[in-house]
C-alpha cells in the first residue's frame, strides 16, 4: 500500500468501516511507515477530540409538551 | 427495531397521542444533538426539532416501511435544517453562536480536568471549525461520528452514494484538521 492510499482510507479506519480484505495491508503500512505513522496519530488525536466535544446534547425541558400542545391545537382548530 | 416501538409507530400513525409521545421521549435527544451539531444553536435546533416531530405526527400515516421509521425520521430534519439555513442565510453570522462558550455549557456533563482543558481551552475552537464547514459535509460527519450510522445508512438517509459520503466524511476530517491543526501537532512528533 502506498502513503497516498493508505492516508485516504484512514477516515474509513476511524469510523470502523474499512473491509477486512484491505485492513491488514493498511496495518503493515501503518507499523511500517513512519511518516503516516505519525499521520494516523494526528487524525486519532482529532478523532478522540472531536467525539468528546460532539457528544449528545440534552433538548430543552418542555420541548414536547410543546409539540403535543400544538398537535393539540390543531386538532381542535381541524374539528371548528 | 424491537416490537415495542413497531406497535407504538403503527398506533401513532393512528393519530395515538401517547404512542406518539412515546416515540418522541425515545428520539427527542438524538434528533436535537443532530439539529444542534448541524445549526449551532440551542435556540433554532429546538424550533427545528419541533417541527420535525410535528411534521412526523402528521405525516406517520404514510410512512411505508415501519423499518424505515429512523431513516425516515432524520430526512425529516435534515430538511428542516436546510430550510432553516436557506430562511437565516442573511444573517448567517448571528445565525451561529459566536463561540464564546457561553452555549456549551448548557450541556450537562462532568467532566475530568482533562475533559475540562479541552472543553476550555479548545472546545470553543472546536465549535468553530465545525462551524466552518459546508453543511453538507457538517451532516454526514455529524451522522456517523456523533449517531453512530454507517455509512450505507447514512447513504440510504441522504440518497446518496456511499462513495460520496465516504468522501465528504473524508474530507470533513482533513478540513477540520487544518482548522485545530494548532491543536492536533502538538507531541506529533514524539510518536
Amino acid at each position: 500500500m502506498k502513503c497516498k492510499e493508505f492516508r485516504d482510507l484512514i477516515s474509513e479506519f476511524l469510523d470502523g468501516e474499512m473491509v477486512i480484505s484491505i485492513r491488514d495491508e493498511f496495518l503493515i503500512h501503518l507499523l511500517s511507515c513512519e511518516e503516516c505513522k505519525k499521520e494516523f496519530s494526528v487524525y486519532l488525536k482529532e478523532n478522540i477530540m472531536l467525539r468528546k466535544f460532539l457528544q449528545d446534547v440534552d433538548p430543552p425541558s418542555g420541548m414536547l409538551l410543546s409539540v403535543i400542545n400544538m398537535i393539540t391545537k390543531g386538532k381542535i382548530n381541524k374539528e371548528e | 427495531m424491537d416490537r415495542k416501538l413497531k406497535e407504538k409507530i403503527k398506533k401513532a400513525a393512528k393519530g395515538d397521542l401517547d404512542a406518539f409521545q412515546y416515540i418522541c421521549k425515545r428520539y427527542e435527544k438524538k434528533v436535537f444533538t443532530f439539529v444542534y451539531h448541524l445549526l449551532g444553536s440551542h435556540e433554532a435546533a429546538e424550533e427545528v426539532t419541533q417541527d420535525t416531530f410535528l411534521s412526523v405526527y402528521w405525516n406517520l400515516k404514510n410512512l411505508k416501511n415501519i423499518e424505515k421509521f429512523e431513516p425516515w425520521l432524520f430526512k425529516i430534519a435534515r430538511n428542516y435544517v436546510y430550510q432553516y439555513s436557506r430562511k437565516d442565510y442573511s444573517k448567517k453570522e448571528d445565525f451561529f453562536e459566536d463561540g464564546n462558550g457561553a452555549k456549551n455549557g448548557d450541556v450537562d456533563m462532568d467532566y475530568t480536568p482533562e475533559e475540562h482543558l479541552i472543553k476550555g481551552e479548545i472546545g470553543d475552537e472546536i465549535k468553530k471549525a465545525i462551524n466552518s464547514l459546508d453543511l453538507k459535509y457538517r451532516e454526514v460527519f455529524t451522522l456517523a461520528v456523533v449517531e453512530g450510522y454507517s455509512y450505507k445508512e447514512i447513504a440510504e438517509m441522504l440518497g446518496r452514494s456511499i462513495q460520496s459520503v465516504k468522501t465528504d466524511i473524508h474530507r470533513a476530517r482533513v478540513k477540520l484538521r487544518k482548522s485545530l491543526e494548532k491543536y492536533l501537532n502538538e507531541g506529533k512528533d514524539e510518536v
